[in-house]
């Protein structure tokens, strides 16, 4: 993204787009504000979209089993329940599950990356599914001070420790390609979460080979362990390099999440806040989803700068809005075209040509205004 | 009180025409819970019954018949007892969250039945997905 004098002043950016994680797949009922029931579930949503969050990530735990659930027409029955509790907020689904087939003729039918594939088919539908694009390391572990995880299962538990350090996301182009085409299929937009600028580039080439055509909207995700850390410069080179009319997401873990959420609301990007996440307030005293929620409105009133309504997070993100070529892709993106042959040089969209007149203040050295002869005046 | 049976399941690949069957043969109520694969069964008047037992897929690959559950004051007390009786755990302890814990055993002859032991902070360890 490029920054101009004013993109700083909270007046000029974008409302804040919060979104919601409050299902902490990884948590038990013990460890933090995890809702089990569908009833629960539900109302966890609703009081997470009623606190100032307008997108929510979902994940869905079986009520009868406690654990994940890998159950597709559970899946569809939660997405039902929740168009109706919270029908303006966006549903963005998370895409690390496998589905498990109930029948021999789904046994026969999922093949591979199937499983994962049904996400696309979703019915009704959400609004986006996360989308990895690069096989990554995900040692959630790495980054945990023993402050936390005082108190949670994972505390002087060695065993489950190692569990989640060896997490892994498996997401190689025979998975992203097919999921993407799937995805345009049955419109639901990929929701990115670039670990680092090296994904970040596959996202800009899928982009430029025409795989992916619709707006950008992307979770930076650092978790450390193989992901991004917290090293600021890090965040900042990434701001840096996604693309201008990209919509993005800080989304990172533990208390660590509150400082950055803090750079992100400065800095006009977006936020994602939950139990999923983090457990903590600054103050190292336990903070349900919702006051998390509470807490990014609470510094973001503070800066100057609006919360987006449903609505607007909707026209944010362009939600539903899909593009039909590369270039319209890249134009809308704030993205140089693709080369033509025989082109050199570095890239820019052709214009009409003519020189634009210069502001007549200013501190900068309008060296183009100079070129053009000013108008004689009379005395 | 332990050692008495608290409840009963019925298994079948498709448990929705199993719950046709019940309900005509005994009158029972039987309803799809919300959301899950699992059917209440409510003996006594179609109207009061209270809920008593459940129709399912069956939870074990040869699941077959009708399977009571019996609970116990300690789960992992039973296993241990169980087994040095000669009985065998066929599904090891498994969490019903915020209700109870359960396992499965055949006793020395292969007969299944549940051991069922009620626990509000029941709950199963997560797992990396």
């Amino acid at each position: 993204m490029y920054y101009t004098d004013d993109s700083i002043l909270p007046e000029n950016m974008a409302p804040l787009i919060i979104t919601a994680a409050p299902y902490g797949p990884q948590w038990l009922p013990g460890d933090a504000d995890i809702p089990v029931t569908w009833d629960e579930q539900v109302q966890a949503a609703v009081d997470c979209y009623n606190a100032g969050a307008t997108m929510l990530h979902v994940h869905v735990r079986d009520p009868a089993t406690g654990h994940g659930s890998v159950d597709f027409d559970q899946y569809n029955y939660f997405i039902g329940r929740l168009k109706q509790a919270v029908p303006k907020m966006i549903l963005q689904v998370g895409g690390s599950i496998s589905f498990s087939p109930k029948t021999a003729e789904a046994k026969a039918k999922w093949l591979d990356y199937d499983t994962r594939h049904m996400l696309t088919e979703l019915d009704p539908k959400p609004d986006c599914v996360t989308v990895a694009v690069g096989t990554t390391q995900w040692d959630v572990v790495t980054m945990f001070t023993p402050d936390d995880i005082k108190g949670t299962h994972l505390d002087n538990n060695p065993k489950v420790q190692a569990a989640w350090a060896g997490m892994w996301v498996d997401a190689g182009p025979a998975f992203y390609l097919e999921h993407l085409k799937r995805l345009r299929r049955h419109r639901i937009q990929p929701y990115f979460v670039p670990a680092h600028v090296h994904q970040l580039e596959l996202i800009e080439r899928l982009i430029r080979a025409g795989v992916y055509m619709g707006p950008l909207n992307l979770a930076i995700a650092g978790y450390g362990g193989g992901t991004l850390g917290r090293n600021p410069f890090d965040w900042m080179e990434m701001v840096r390099r996604v693309p201008q009319g990209s919509v993005a997401t800080f989304w990172s873990s533990m208390r660590g999440l509150i400082s950055l959420s803090a750079m992100a609301i400065v800095l006009g990007q977006h936020v994602r806040v939950g139990n999923e996440d983090n457990l903590w307030g600054p103050d190292k005293k336990h903070r349900t989803s919702v006051q998390q929620v509470e807490g990014a409105v609470r510094i973001c009133k503070e800066f100057g700068r609006q919360v987006a309504t449903a609505e607007e997070a909707r026209a944010i993100m362009k939600i539903g809005v899909w593009y039909d070529s590369i270039e319209e892709t890249l134009h809308n993106l704030g993205l140089p075209p693709n080369r033509k042959d025989g082109q050199a040089g570095f890239l820019v969209w052709e214009t009409e040509g003519r020189k634009a007149v210069a502001k007549t203040a200013g501190d900068s050295h309008p060296m183009a205004y100079c070129m053009i002869s000013p108008e004689t005046v009379e005395a | 009180m332990s050692g008495l049976v608290t409840h009963f399941e019925i298994y079948g690949d498709e448990p929705a025409k199993l719950a046709a069957f019940y309900r005509e043969l005994f009158g029972w109520r039987i309803e799809p819970a919300a959301g899950v694969d699992y059917w209440r069964i409510h003996l006594g008047s179609p109207a009061n019954g209270t809920a008593a037992g459940g129709l399912a897929h069956p939870p074990l690959p040869d699941a077959r018949g009708w399977m009571q559950y019996v609970k116990v004051e300690s789960l992992d007390d039973s296993l241990a007892v169980a087994q040095r009786l000669g009985g065998r755990v066929v599904r090891e302890k498994t969490a019903v969250p915020k209700t109870a814990w359960y396992a499965v055993i055949a006793d020395p002859q292969g007969n299944l039945f549940a051991i069922w032991q009620p626990d509000r902070t029941a709950f199963p360890a997560p797992v990396p997905d």
